[in-house]
């Protein structure tokens, strides 16, 4: 699993590529939790790049999530591929996760 | 001269650490157990003095000649024995490792016979004062390299202060004051070690057991399975449930709630282990607690769903099949939450049933979710997983995939539930090979048999 993070004004894009499980769900939590706590809290997940997510992992993005929307900020998803979508689509957090197709239309919703 | 003082200062230290590969051989022998959680016995004395004072002879033997004097680390071993033992071990040992110095002879003889007998004695004055507890690097080293200077004190004392016994004193005693502090810092810094190695193990032996016994308990948790599960004319169920750890986050149940219907669910926690099998037991107890209300499959989870999101701050959350089974007619009310879809295996193939996507429980509390109707007809069986067979991970991360698992049910459609079950089981297990489980596996097989049949003749 590797992150690599851009920042367009206020909102901060995370590509994460590879697999995001058990063993490498804490490491974006060790990433990502303190950016909250310096004050981050738009977020744009870009998923092209994942291969695969376990729940423990959903666990960490509905937490990332909780975190945003109590900062009254937001996360969203963009360019998820057709398996990453089915497991969204079957947990039932699609309606958590705004979608988009790009980058660039996910930017234009912030 | 102080060319001379760091070659007899490496000379020692090399020499020593023959001692030392001894010295921990040594502690890896069950008798030395004993001696460190203080159970001593008049053998174990006996032979720690003994085998100390071998070690203060070694001491002698290989110390370095000089000036018609040997600097030696003699004090080395009898300290060792007094710090383990009490100052009558180290004393013991001293007097041993002392002995054999007397013999050898020379003008410091007498004060090099005693200086071992007052090291091992004095470390044992210090193995009282501490009374058990651990004894630091600092305060052996402070304590032997204090007992050297004492050392070159009688040595002038009894011997005088001669030109000779002025030079060799001065010659030898600042490499043994360091050789034997450094020493006594290694040994009992491999004393700590072995400290360390055994309270990480006694700790390991209570979580395992503590684990074993959580194991139990969650296992008593799902209805045993093989018997006394339900086996009648009209139906025969079946569930098997294998954690990837000790305990998991899988769940299944199955229970009448009246004359005719059966309660039947299965679940999955985000992650697994100790975490997921604590909100596992949770979902488990209050399914049992909530099913027999008279509410239908989709409000009892939108109620158990209120019940899970209430304080739940790590956002663990729960997939959730659940569905009421009309034993006599074959009717099953169902509601859905975030699960996989089971598959129907009948005559004509294998299917999936259609569902409405809803979440998981345990994340938004205000979630609808809806009620979805089937017939099962003679000779159907419903197959309900979790997503630990269907992610399954082969030695090269590939999934054993939903593809996977219908070539399976279509191969093996037709047997009972339980071969069933233990049929795909294998076949996960094969694919897995020698990869370590990676998630929990559940599987439930509900065949209904009537009504038809009871219909032939």
């Amino acid at each position: 699993m590797d992150i690599w993070e851009n920042r367009q004004g206020e909102v901060v894009i995370l590509a994460v590529h590879g697999k995001l499980d058990a063993t490498t769900a804490p490491l974006f939590e060790q990433r990502v939790w303190p950016m909250i706590e310096r004050g981050d809290r738009n977020f744009i997940l870009d998923l092209v790049h994942l291969d695969y997510i376990s729940s423990a992992a959903l666990r960490r993005l509905l937490l990332l999530a909780k975190k945003a929307t109590d900062a009254q900020g937001k996360v969203v998803l963009t360019s998820l591929r057709s398996q990453i979508r089915d497991i969204f689509d079957m947990a039932g957090f699609t309606p958590i996760f705004p979608i988009y197709a790009t980058q660039e239309e996910a930017v234009r919703s912030f | 001269m102080n060319y001379k003082i760091i070659d007899l200062l490496i000379a020692l230290i090399r020499n020593m650490s023959v001692l030392m590969v001894l010295a921990y051989l040594l502690t890896r022998i069950p008798t030395f157990s004993d001696i460190l959680n203080h159970r001593f016995s008049w053998r174990n004395r006996i032979l720690l003095a003994g085998v100390f004072g071998i070690f203060s002879i070694y001491g002698t033997l290989s110390g370095i000649e000089i000036l018609g004097g040997v600097a030696n680390f003699r004090d080395l071993g009898p300290t060792i024995a007094g710090l383990l033992a009490g100052p009558l071990t180290g004393a013991g040992a001293g007097l041993i490792g002392g002995l054999y110095r007397y013999q050898v002879g020379g003008v410091t003889a007498l004060p090099c016979t005693l200086a071992p007998i007052m090291a091992g004695f004095s470390g044992g004055i210090l193995f009282l004062f501490k009374k058990g507890r651990d004894i630091r690097i600092r305060e052996a080293v402070l304590l032997l390299m204090g007992m050297e200077i004492v050392h070159g004190v009688i040595v002038l004392a009894i011997s005088g202060t001669g030109e000779e016994v002025l030079t060799l004193v001065r010659t030898a005693i600042p490499p043994m004051i360091l050789a034997n502090g450094a020493g006594i810092g290694v040994f009992i810094f491999m004393l700590a070690n072995l400290n360390r190695e055994k309270s990480i193990e006694a700790a390991k032996h209570r979580i395992d057991s503590e684990l074993g016994i959580a194991r139990e308990i969650q296992m008593s948790m799902v209805p045993a399975s093989p018997p006394p599960s339900p086996v009648c004319p009209e139906y025969t169920i079946r569930a098997l449930l294998k954690p990837a750890k000790e305990v998991g986050g899988d769940l299944y149940n199955f229970f009448p709630i009246d004359g005719d219907r059966l309660c039947l669910a299965i679940g999955d926690v985000a992650g697994k282990g100790v975490p997921a099998s604590l909100y596992m037991a949770i979902t488990q107890k209050l399914i049992k607690a909530m099913a027999r209300s008279g509410e239908d499959p989709a409000s009892l989870l939108a109620r158990l769903n209120r019940e899970l999101c209430d304080g739940n701050e790590t956002m663990t959350f729960v997939t959730l099949f659940l569905c009421f089974f009309n034993t006599r007619t074959g009717e099953i009310v169902f509601s859905n939450g975030g699960h996989n879809p089971p598959y129907l295996i009948q005559q004509g193939g294998v299917t999936r049933v259609a569902m409405d996507p809803a979440m998981a429980l345990g994340v938004q509390d205000q979630v609808r979710y809806g009620n979805r109707l089937l017939q099962l007809r003679g000779g159907t069986t419903l197959f309900l997983y979790t997503d630990g067979v269907t992610e399954a991970m082969d030695a090269r991360g590939n999934p054993y995939s939903d593809g996977r698992l219908e070539e399976s049910l279509i191969r093996l459609a037709g047997l009972a539930p339980a071969a069933l079950c233990g049929e795909i089981l294998k076949d996960v297990e094969l694919f897995v090979g020698r990869n370590e489980q990676s998630d929990d596996i559940t599987m439930l097989a509900l065949s209904f048999h009537g009504p038809e049949r009871a219909a032939v003749p």
